[in-house]
């Protein structure tokens, strides 16, 4: 069982070294999400300091409205790439680690608990007239508690970024990509050094 | 998922780590302005409100005197300044406030001005503006104080919120710092601490600098230098080894040479020196075998006569021991002869234990004799006592009886005397026959003993004839070896003539030996000279 866990890593870090060409698709749904993850992140700590007022109503809008758009966002990625996993497109141990999938599931959770704050406060409207479904009974007299697990859930999302980053470098450093030469020249003798390109 | 210019370098990393510890402190810088606004403004809004609560307080007393002088019909000339001082306050309230404190402010002021125009009317109608002053004033303090309560409580709620915010950004920045730290630690720090392990002892970790090597960051680069610069090392130590060996061999090589020529050199000088010793011993050896062959050949005569002599003595011995045999043969023939003596007196002695056998045999058969006569003559001596005592009986008739009685008994007491002497003459004989038994007994032993002494004697007398006949034998045959020992003598001299003429010959052969060696030695010596001169250029 040990030997055939080691196999199955040793042989995702392999797919891992040489898939780091991700889909298009997958990195446009990427970085969108950590541009909106920051954003909200600083939009929310804003406005949580701001309190009240129209700027903080304006803010506190435009966080509903991109919190919803995360979630729309977050389940197209998941929904990507379980569609890419079935047909193939998608390399099984790529982005596989468990931070993954806590990443995920507070992204998820994070949202859906703002939105539960914001349906108990009875301000669900974003822009263009729209207002978010009611997921949590209005004025239950908890949206102080669901906004405080929303913020400290929001800052250990952050931390976990911080997690996921440090680790797809420790990957990328300490599993450099071969490149196609070099991949020949290492099959031909595997005890040459890889040359990468330096900056 | 990372793009295509970000190699991870550690300029790279660093500019990330700035931006992400830069955009940490920018929301926390931004967080804590926006929270020092909102602190300023609540203190505005506290200090304004507090102002328009002191100023409506401080006209309480000219209120007071409003009051007194119409609920009690006063004096009503002063009261003119008293309404304008509250209508002061009542503007500075107006000039600070906005809003509804504002409105109600001035609605305030209206009903002062009303209460001003009123107070020299009756006092019904100065009354109802009182009344509408003091409503008014009150609704107005009322909004004041919870305009206070409100920014007090807005204060809390930023006070508590921003706490969250700075705590939440504090740790965040934390475990940002601390992650930074523990993966550079571990990209840059272990690394670099890895390759000081290699050059400070190459060979060792050698798998993590390749490792390392793979890597596209600055530590790659190092790393591929330090794999160059040890694989060099190690060519340059395996190069200089392969020589270190190649000369070490060449020495052992040369010293291998050096001994064989150092022991060769002494074999053949030892050689050389045994020949020369030889040589000498020879030429020595061979004169004193001259001289001592002239001794030899001058004693070779001399030992001949007395091997001549010796033979002579030899057959004088040779008659002398034939006289010793003669001898001897007498001898045994006298020891035969005692021999047969004792056996003779063996025979007669036989015969006297038979004899003193047959006397034992009649002393017995005598005393058997005398023990009968003996109990004949006590059971006569019974019956003379019992005829005694029957002629006792019988009186004066028995007298007579009585008489041979008597008579009887005497001759019965003189019968057991007899018996008891024979008895002891018998005794006596039986004793000496013992005694003769014992002594005859004592001369068989020493007739043996006579009889065993002959038959050695004649048994030593035959030996000794035996050995005088071989000493005999011997003795002509040593006369024999004599003559033959002299005629040897007599060959071995002229043995040793020739022996003398051989030495000459060998003198002359060592002699020549000992010029051959000096002359090998000193070839020997020219060549190893000549040789380690070579080996030194």
């Amino acid at each position: 069982m040990t030997t055939w866990l080691r196999f199955s890593a040793a042989m995702a870090r392999r797919r891992r070294v040489g898939e780091h060409d991700f889909p298009l698709l997958a990195k446009v749904l990427h970085w969108s999400t950590a541009a909106l993850v920051l954003t909200m992140f600083c939009v929310g700590v804003l406005m949580k300091q701001i309190g009240s007022g129209a700027c903080a109503d304006a803010l506190m809008t435009f966080h509903k409205t991109a919190g919803f758009l995360l979630l729309i966002l977050v389940a197209a990625r998941i929904t990507y790439r379980i569609l890419a996993r079935l047909i193939g497109r998608w390399a099984r141990g790529a982005g596989d680690r468990a931070v993954h999938r806590v990443l995920y599931v507070l992204l998820v959770a994070i949202p859906l608990l703002g939105l539960a704050g914001v349906s108990d406060f009875g301000a669900r409207e974003i822009y263009g007239g729209i207002s978010l479904p009611e997921i949590w009974p209005k004025g239950a007299g908890h949206a102080d508690l669901l906004f405080l697990g929303h913020a400290i859930l929001a800052f250990a999302l952050v931390g976990l970024v911080a997690v996921h980053i440090c680790l797809a470098l420790d990957d990328y450093i300490q599993h450099p990509a071969q490149p196609a030469a070099a991949k020949k020249a290492a099959a031909a003798k595997p005890s040459s050094i890889l040359q990468p390109d330096m900056p | 998922m990372l793009p295509s210019f970000f190699k991870a370098t550690v300029r790279q990393r660093l500019a990330l780590w700035a931006s992400m510890l830069g955009v940490l402190a920018c929301v926390f810088g931004a967080a804590e302005f926006i929270g020092s606004v909102k602190l300023s403004g609540f203190a505005r809004a506290i200090a304004t409100h507090a102002g328009a609560v002191a100023a409506l307080s401080e006209t309480d007393a000219a209120y007071s005197r409003i009051v007194v002088a119409l609920v009690s019909d006063g004096d009503r000339s002063s009261l003119a300044g008293d309404v304008d001082a509250i209508s002061v306050a009542m503007k500075a309230v107006i000039a600070r406030s906005d809003d509804e404190i504002r409105a109600r402010a001035v609605a305030a002021a209206q009903g002062l001005q009303e209460l001003s125009s009123k107070l020299g009317a009756d006092n019904t109608a100065a009354r109802e503006a009182l009344r509408r002053v003091a409503t008014q004033r009150n609704e107005l303090r009322v909004l004041l104080n919870a305009a206070v309560a409100g920014v007090s409580e807005s204060l809390g709620a930023h006070v508590e919120s921003s706490r969250q915010n700075t705590m939440l950004l504090a740790s965040l920045s934390l475990f940002l710092a601390a992650l930074i730290i523990w993966f550079e630690h571990r990209w840059l720090v272990r690394p670099i601490s890895t390759m000081a392990t290699a050059l400070r002892v190459p060979g060792e970790d050698a798998g993590w600098v390749r490792k390392l090597a793979r890597r596209g960051d600055e530590i790659g680069m190092l790393g591929r230098a330090l794999h160059v610069h040890l694989s060099e090392e190690r060519t340059r130590q395996e190069a200089a080894k392969e020589r270190l060996a190649l000369l070490a061999g060449e020495v052992e090589r040369q010293q291998a040479l050096r001994v064989r020529g150092q022991a060769f050199q002494g074999n053949i000088a030892s050689i050389a020196t045994a020949l020369e010793t030889h040589a000498t011993s020879m030429t020595d050896a061979s004169n004193e075998l001259s001289q001592l062959s002239g001794f030899v050949d001058q004693h070779a005569g001399a030992a001949a006569q007395s091997s001549q002599r010796a033979a002579n003595h030899v057959d004088q011995m040779s008659t002398s021991l034939n006289e010793i045999a003669e001898l001897l043969a007498t001898t045994a023939g006298e020891a035969q002869r005692t021999s047969e003596i004792a056996n003779a007196a063996k025979t007669l002695v036989g015969a006297a234990t038979d004899d003193s056998a047959l006397l034992r045999e009649a002393v017995g058969s005598i005393s058997a004799v005398v023990t009968l006569i003996s109990t004949v003559a006590n059971q006569t001596n019974l019956l003379a006592l019992n005829a005694t005592i029957e002629a006792a009986r019988a009186g004066e008739s028995g007298r007579g009886f009585a008489v041979v009685a008597a008579e009887v008994k005497q001759l019965a007491n003189r019968t057991a005397e007899a018996t008891e002497q024979v008895r002891q003459g018998l005794d006596s004989i039986g004793t000496a026959a013992e005694r003769i038994t014992g002594r005859i007994g004592a001369l068989v032993a020493s007739v043996d003993a006579v009889e065993t002494s002959a038959d050695s004697i004649a048994e030593l007398a035959r030996r000794q004839d035996d050995t005088s006949r071989s000493i005999n034998i011997g003795t002509a045959q040593a006369a024999d070896d004599v003559r033959g020992m002299a005629e040897q003598v007599e060959r071995v001299a002229g043995m040793i003539e020739d022996w003398r003429k051989m030495t000459d010959r060998m003198t002359q052969a060592s002699a020549d030996i000992d010029h051959q060696a000096a002359a090998l030695r000193q070839a020997v010596d020219s060549f190893m000279t000549d040789t380690q001169a070579a080996q030194r250029t």
